[in-house]
C-alpha cells in the first residue's frame, strides 16, 4: 500500500448546505457505486436518518479516483455526523482526517456549528477546502459569502471553489483539490500499531466492528490487539474496508482506513476515541484526546401498558449493542410503574432512541420530560448526582445546587441581534462576547444553564429569527444556580412523573403555566380535579377540571343495540389509553406538557 | 315466552331535516318516487309475510306494532291502509297490542288519521320538535307551530286518546326561555307522552357543516344539561312519570314497544335497516332502500348482519339497556332470566358506579341516579 496515494478527509457542513449531494456526486465520480446501487444520499443509511436529512452515526467510504494527473489516488471520505449533540464523534472523525472540504451554502454563509467543527479541524491541522456550494440558485451569494469566510479564518481568495453539487459544476475541481491539497498521510507502517476508533456498529454475526484510522503500524489477521483506554485484548477476525459494503482485506497499514472486527461482544469494550494497539508490542501513548462521552440529558421512558417492560428492556438492550453512549437503569415511578431512566448525549438523541424503540420494536411509551445531571451538595458535605427530579433530597438536607452549563455561540443576522439577546437573557443567560462575521452577520457567545437548552429553545430561536439563527454549544462545567423542585399535584396527589426543577424566580409563572397547560390536557372526570403546583409544602398556581356533567346517548335508534355497544366500547379504548392515577385518568401527553409551556 | 315487539320501517320524508342522519331519505330525490315507494311496500308485505312465520313459529304473540321512519304518514292513504292491514293480519297480533304510528305534522289531516284510526292503530307519535318557528325553521322542519298544534287537535278529534309528541333541546341558537315556552305549550295539549331529545350534531348534516363553518353557535353544554333537567322537574311537576332517559308519560301510558328493546325482549324489525332480536340473535337489514327491496325481491331476506349473543353479551345488555329506564333493573328479574346474581355478575361495575354517584339501589332496582341520568354512558361503560 502506498500511503503516498491515499487521502483522508471529511466534509463539513450545516444541514441542507448540500453535504450528502456533494458527497454523492463524489461517489459517482469515483464509481464506486454503480447506477444501479445508487440510492440517492447513499451514505445516510438509516430510514431515521434519510427522513430527518441528517447524518446521525459517522460512516466511512473507500473510493478509487483517477486524476487527469495519470495516477491512481486512494480517497477515503470520513462522513461526519451533523448534529451538536454527536460533538465528540465529530472531534474524532475529523481526528482521522487530513484535510477537511468546508461546504457552505452561497445564499445562507456559515451556520454557527459549521464554524465550531471548522475550528476543531484547524486546531487538528487538517487541510480546508472551502466550497462555495448552491451556486446556481437565484439567490445565491457566493461573493458576500466568500468574504465572510474570509475574514472569519483567513483564507486566500483562490483556495475557493464555486460550485454547484446539483448541477455538477464544480465538482472535478474539488476531487483536484483533495489530490492536489490534502497532503498524504504520514506515519511508519513498520512503527508498533497505534489506530484511531472513530466509530463502531455491531454485527450480529462478528461482533463490534470498529471504524478505525491507522496511523502508525498495521494489522494483520490474527493479531492480538490491545484496547489502550479499556485494557482488553482481542484477536483480530476480520480486517477490510469499506466499499462502501465493508469488503475483507489481509491486512490494514498506517494511512489506511477501514474495520476491524474482534469478536468483541459490547461496543463499551470498543469505545469512540481508543487507541488499538498491538498486544505484544505496545504503542508507549494512546493517541490524544480520549475521553468517555457521558449523556447529557435524562428522561424515563415507561410502557403504556405494563407488560411490555420486558420488551422494552430488551430493546433497549439491543439498541445499545450499537450505542455506547446511551445508558439506562431501571427506574419505578409511582405515576407511571415500571420503566428505565435512560441517558442521551442530548435532545435529538433522545428523540431518536425514542422514535426507534417505538418503530423498530412496536413498543408504545410514555416519556417523562427530559432533564439534566444536578450536582447537589447536602448539609452533611456529601456530595450527590442527580438525573431525575425525584431523587432531589429533602430540600432541608441540601446546601446548594449545581447545575450544567454550556457556552452556545449563535450565529444570526444582525438584524435579529436584539430578540436573540433577549431569549438568552430570559432563559438565564450570561453575555460574553460579540463578533462582526461580516456587516450583516454576528455571532452571538452566551453562557447558558443546559436546561434551559432543552426547554424548546431551538425552536424559540428559530421562530425569533425567521429560521436564520444558528447555534452551537458545548459544555463548560456545573455551576451553582438557585433551583427549586416544582411539583405538579392532581387531586392533592403528587404526580412524581410530573416534577421538574427550575430557577427560584421562575418557579411561580412556570407553575402557573403548567397547571394552566394541563387543565387543557385533562379531560373531564366524574369529580372536580383540581391541578396544583406546589414547592414543597407551598401550593403556587391553581386550576380545576371541572366535573363532567354530561355523557349520554338520548336516543336509541329502534332496537339498533350494537350501535350503543360500539359506542361504550369506543369509549372504553378511550379510556385504556389514558394513565390510571388514583382515580384520575390522565392522557399520555400530560407527562411531556412540562416540554412546551408557552 | 314475552310478547314480541314489531317494527316496521319507513324511510321516506317529505323533506329531510337539517339534523337528521336517520335512514331516511326525501321522497324528491327519487325522479320515480312513486314506483320505489310502491315496489318499497311490496317488499315490505314480502318480508312480514315470511318474518311472520318464523314468529309463529316461536309462538309468541305480537304485543306492541310500531310504524317508524322517516315519515309514514307521507305515504298515501291507499298505501297506508294496504301496510297496516296486511301487518295486523299476517301476524299474531294480540288483541289489546300497542299499535303505534309516527307522523310529522304537515303530512297528516282529519282523513287520513281517521283512517289509521279506523284500521286499528291506537297510538300516535307526532314530530312537534319545538313550537317556535325560527328553531323549526333552524332545524329545516317542513311545517310550523301552528301546524303542529292543529295536527294534535285533528288527531284528538280523531279519536286518538293515546298521543306522544317530541320535543328537541340544545338547538343552536335556543335559549332557556324558548325552552320552557315550547314545554310550557306541549303540556298546553296535554299529551300522554312526551319524548325530550337533546340535539345531537351528527357529523354530515347540514346542521353539523353550519356549526363547524362558525354559522351557528352549539348549545353551551351546562345550558343543554339545565335544558334536560328543567324538563324533568317541570314536566314531573305536571303529573308525568319519568321513565325513560328522554322519556315521560303519564300514568300507564308509557311506550310499550320502546321498552321491549329496553329490556331486551324479543323484537322483529321489517323494512331497510331494520334491527331484529330473537332468540339471542341481533340481526340487521341492509339501510338502503333500494338494496333493501333487491335483495328481498330476490332471496326473501335483506339480512346484512347478524350476530349470536353470549350468555355475557346478553346480560351485559340487559343491563346497559335497562338502565335507562328510570325505575333500573330488577335484581330480581336479573336473577330468574339468567340464574345468576346481579351483583355476582356485575359487582366492579355496580360498585364503582355506586362510588361516583351514578348509581344507587331502589330497593332490589338498581338505577342511575338524578344525576346519573345524564352521565349514563360513564356508567354504563363499567358493564361491556
Amino acid at each position: 500500500m502506498w500511503s503516498s496515494t491515499i487521502r483522508n478527509f471529511c466534509i463539513i457542513a450545516h444541514i441542507d448546505h448540500g453535504k450528502s449531494t456533494l458527497a454523492d456526486r463524489i461517489l459517482e465520480a469515483t464509481s464506486s457505486i454503480s447506477q444501479r446501487d445508487m440510492t440517492d444520499q447513499v451514505l445516510d443509511s438509516m430510514d431515521l436518518e434519510r427522513e430527518r436529512g441528517i447524518t446521525i452515526k459517522a460512516k466511512a467510504v473507500r473510493l478509487a479516483y483517477k486524476s487527469p494527473d495519470g495516477k491512481d489516488y486512494i480517497f477515503n471520505l470520513i462522513d461526519t455526523p451533523g448534529h451538536v449533540d454527536f460533538g465528540y464523534e465529530v472531534s474524532r472523525s475529523l481526528a482521522a482526517c487530513e484535510g477537511a472540504v468546508l461546504v457552505v451554502d452561497a445564499s445562507q454563509g456559515i451556520e454557527a456549528q459549521t464554524l465550531a467543527n471548522l475550528h476543531l479541524a484547524i486546531e487538528n491541522d487538517l487541510t480546508i477546502i472551502p466550497v462555495i456550494n448552491k451556486i446556481d440558485l437565484p439567490n445565491a451569494d457566493p461573493e458576500r459569502v466568500m468574504r465572510e469566510l474570509q475574514d472569519i479564518i483567513g483564507f486566500s481568495r483562490d483556495e475557493f471553489i464555486f460550485a454547484s453539487a446539483k448541477t455538477g459544476q464544480g465538482v472535478q475541481e474539488v476531487l483536484e483539490a483533495i489530490t492536489h491539497r490534502v497532503p498524504p498521510p504520514r506515519g511508519d507502517a513498520e512503527a508498533p500499531l497505534k489506530a484511531l476508533i472513530f466509530d463502531s456498529h455491531f454485527d450480529p454475526y462478528r461482533g463490534v466492528i470498529a471504524y478505525t484510522r491507522v496511523m502508525d503500524g498495521h494489522f494483520t489477521t490474527g493479531m492480538q490487539i490491545r484496547l489502550m483506554a479499556t485494557d482488553k485484548e482481542f484477536e483480530v477476525m476480520e480486517l477490510g474496508v469499506f466499499k462502501p459494503d465493508m469488503h475483507e482485506t489481509q491486512s490494514l497499514s498506517a494511512g489506511e482506513v477501514g474495520y476491524v472486527a474482534a469478536g468483541v461482544k459490547n461496543v463499551q469494550d470498543m469505545r469512540v476515541g481508543d487507541t488499538i494497539t498491538s498486544a505484544k508490542s505496545s504503542a508507549e501513548a494512546p493517541l490524544p484526546g480520549y475521553r468517555r462521552v457521558r449523556p447529557m440529558v435524562f428522561c424515563g421512558l415507561y410502557p403504556v401498558e405494563a407488560g411490555q417492560y420486558e420488551d422494552l428492556r430488551d430493546a433497549l438492550t439491543k439498541l445499545r449493542l450499537n450505542d455506547a453512549s446511551l445508558e439506562f437503569e431501571p427506574e419505578t415511578s409511582v405515576a407511571l410503574g415500571f420503566g428505565f431512566r435512560c441517558g442521551f448525549l442530548g435532545l435529538l438523541h433522545m428523540d431518536i432512541i425514542q422514535e426507534r424503540l417505538e418503530r423498530e420494536f412496536d413498543l408504545n411509551l410514555i416519556t417523562t420530560a427530559p432533564s439534566v445531571v444536578y450536582r447537589v451538595e447536602k448539609t452533611s458535605g456529601e456530595r450527590v448526582e442527580i438525573d431525575s427530579p425525584s431523587k432531589l433530597p429533602p430540600t432541608s438536607k441540601i446546601r446548594a445546587i449545581e447545575e450544567p452549563f454550556v457556552e452556545a455561540a449563535i450565529i444570526t443576522p444582525s438584524d435579529y441581534i436584539g430578540p436573540v439577546m433577549e431569549l438568552c437573557q430570559e432563559r438565564r443567560g450570561q453575555y460574553k462576547d460579540m463578533e462582526y462575521l461580516s456587516e450583516s452577520r454576528v455571532r452571538l457567545i452566551y453562557n447558558l444553564p443546559l436546561s434551559e437548552i432543552l426547554l424548546d429553545f431551538f425552536d424559540r430561536l428559530k421562530s425569533r429569527t425567521r429560521g436564520y439563527a444558528s447555534l452551537d454549544y458545548k459544555y463548560i462545567g456545573h455551576f451553582e444556580s438557585n433551583l427549586v423542585k416544582l411539583d405538579i399535584l392532581l387531586n392533592d396527589q403528587p404526580v412524581d412523573a410530573l416534577s421538574c426543577m427550575i430557577h427560584r424566580d421562575k418557579a411561580e409563572e412556570r407553575g402557573r403555566q403548567l397547571v394552566e397547560k394541563l387543565r387543557g390536557i385533562i379531560p373531564r372526570q366524574l369529580f372536580d380535579v383540581p391541578i396544583q403546583a406546589a414547592i414543597g409544602s407551598r401550593v403556587i398556581a391553581r386550576e380545576t377540571v371541572r366535573a363532567m356533567r354530561k355523557n349520554v346517548l338520548q336516543k336509541c335508534y329502534g332496537g339498533d343495540v350494537s350501535r350503543k355497544r360500539k359506542l361504550l366500547e369506543k369509549q372504553r379504548e378511550g379510556k385504556r389509553r389514558m394513565k390510571q392515577l388514583g382515580n384520575v385518568e390522565i392522557p399520555q401527553e400530560a407527562f411531556m406538557a412540562v416540554l412546551k409551556v408557552d | 315466552m314475552p310478547g314480541l315487539g314489531l317494527y316496521v320501517h319507513i324511510p321516506f320524508c317529505t323533506k329531510k331535516c337539517d339534523y337528521c342522519d336517520f335512514n331516511s331519505c326525501s321522497m324528491d330525490s327519487f325522479d320515480d318516487a312513486r314506483e320505489i315507494v310502491d315496489g318499497y311496500l311490496e317488499a315490505l308485505l314480502r318480508e312480514a309475510e315470511i318474518q311472520s312465520a318464523a314468529a309463529r313459529e316461536l309462538g309468541a304473540k305480537v304485543v306492541t306494532v310500531y310504524l317508524g321512519g322517516g315519515t309514514p304518514t307521507c305515504l298515501s292513504e291507499e298505501s297506508l291502509r294496504l301496510l297496516v292491514t296486511a301487518v295486523l293480519r299476517v301476524f299474531p297480533v294480540a288483541h289489546n297490542a300497542e299499535i303505534t304510528v309516527e307522523a310529522n305534522p304537515g303530512t297528516v289531516d282529519s282523513r287520513k288519521l281517521g283512517l289509521l284510526r279506523d284500521i286499528g292503530v291506537t297510538r300516535l307519535s307526532i314530530g312537534i320538535q319545538s313550537l317556535d318557528d325560527s328553531l323549526l325553521a333552524r332545524l329545516g322542519r317542513a311545517h310550523s307551530a301552528s301546524d303542529s298544534i292543529r295536527a294534535f287537535h285533528v288527531a284528538r278529534e280523531a279519536g286518538f286518546d293515546n298521543i306522544s309528541v317530541d320535543l328537541i333541546y340544545a338547538i343552536p341558537g335556543q335559549i332557556m326561555k324558548d325552552w320552557k315556552e315550547t314545554l310550557d305549550g306541549a303540556l298546553e295539549f296535554r299529551p300522554e307522552h312526551i319524548s325530550t331529545y337533546g340535539l345531537m350534531l351528527e357529523e354530515g348534516t347540514p346542521l353539523w357543516g353550519d356549526v363547524k363553518s362558525g354559522k351557528q353557535a352549539p348549545c353551551d353544554e351546562d345550558l343543554e344539561i339545565d335544558m334536560y333537567y328543567l324538563a324533568k322537574d317541570k314536566l314531573e311537576l305536571a303529573g308525568y312519570r319519568h321513565y325513560e332517559i328522554s322519556n315521560f308519560a303519564l300514568p300507564g301510558y308509557e311506550s310499550r314497544h320502546n321498552i321491549v328493546y329496553w329490556r331486551l325482549e324479543p323484537y322483529i324489525g321489517l323494512g331497510a335497516g331494520a334491527h331484529s332480536y330473537v332468540d339471542g340473535e341481533r340481526r340487521s337489514n341492509l339501510t338502503d332502500p333500494t338494496d333493501y327491496l333487491r335483495s328481498i325481491k330476490s332471496s326473501g331476506s335483506a339480512v346484512c348482519e347478524s350476530e349470536a349473543f353470549s350468555k355475557a353479551d346478553e346480560m351485559s345488555t340487559v343491563m346497559i339497556l335497562g338502565l335507562r329506564m328510570v325505575a333500573g333493573v330488577s335484581e330480581e328479574e336479573f336473577r330468574l332470566r339468567f340464574g345468576v346474581s346481579m351483583r355476582d355478575a356485575f359487582g366492579t361495575a355496580i360498585e364503582k358506579g355506586l362510588a361516583l354517584g351514578l348509581l344507587e339501589w331502589d330497593r332490589e332496582r338498581l338505577r342511575l341516579t338524578r344525576r346519573g341520568l345524564m352521565l349514563s354512558n360513564e356508567a354504563m361503560g363499567e358493564f361491556l
